[in-house]
């Protein structure tokens, strides 16, 4: 198990990239799949920082990992920020025209499609997203 | 790396070649203000060059239906041009690939105009 806590903001979104690509090449991910970890992790971290903390409150975002075989990806994204279970977000209506379709709301549907599987609980005053990412759930959804 | 966007125009065709990251933040207001620019001074026929664009999140995609709206209710069409596998994944998974006007070959996509 590895571990990366980082501040709740914006800047914070390279070490945090960095530090699951690791994980991916220690996990033995393809390069071509590696992206799409980096698209995971945006989208969720993305949220955290938007809507985690109050406005001026330096929380922070604790990322660890592990690999459970080779090809497989077991990732915690946390924050202590107020309670925010993405899984609840209603998904989005993929089949409304174009100009009937809003802007946002993508996101968590994205992560929903290349993980393998996908939870959240709270405790003890932390948000915990668990995530498993395999080469298998990748290249299924690609 | 953010996104860079560079009009250049083709007959009456404006083609946006844009490279980099559409992401939050910075790729995508840059995309829409390009957008803006275009649909104020009128022109209606654009294909987006998307070959060098390496990285794009849900913002992004957000951005790109964004602007398919913003020219269409100027009356105009916004077109795709050589997308990356990981866009047309993208596009694929959201149900737009068959939405938007997608051409492999710029050449194709400027006659489509016509």
């Amino acid at each position: 198990m590895r571990e990366l806590s980082v501040t709740a903001e914006w800047n914070s979104l390279e070490p945090a990239t960095q530090f699951l690509r690791s994980a991916a090449v220690a996990a033995g991910l393809p390069e071509p799949l590696q992206n799409y970890v980096d698209l995971i992790l945006e989208e969720l971290f993305v949220n955290i920082t938007r809507y985690a903390y109050p406005d001026g409150q330096a929380g922070k975002v604790d990322i660890q990992y592990s690999v459970p075989r080779p090809g497989l990806l077991e990732i915690e994204i946390a924050d202590q920020g107020k309670y925010y279970n993405p899984l609840e977000l209603e998904s989005p209506n993929l089949d409304l025209a174009l100009d009937d379709r809003p802007v946002g709301g993508l996101g968590i549907f994205l992560v929903k499609q290349y993980t393998e599987s996908i939870d959240y609980r709270r405790d003890d005053g932390w948000n915990r997203v668990n995530f498993r990412v395999s080469a298998e759930s990748l290249l299924s959804a690609t | 790396m953010s996104v860079t966007m560079t009009n250049r125009q083709v007959g009456d065709v404006t083609v946006i070649d844009a490279a980099g990251r559409i992401t939050l933040g910075e790729g995508s207001s840059a995309f829409r203000d390009t957008i803006k620019d275009l649909v104020t001074k009128g022109d209606k026929k654009v294909l987006l060059n998307l070959s060098e664009v390496s990285y794009i999140d849900s913002s992004g995609i957000g951005e790109l239906v964004s602007g398919f709206t913003t020219v269409s209710n100027a009356g105009g069409r916004l077109k795709l041009l050589g997308l990356t596998k990981r866009v047309q994944d993208l596009l694929q998974i959201t149900k737009l690939y068959t939405v938007f006007e997608v051409f492999d070959d710029e050449a194709a996509g400027l006659a489509s105009f016509s």
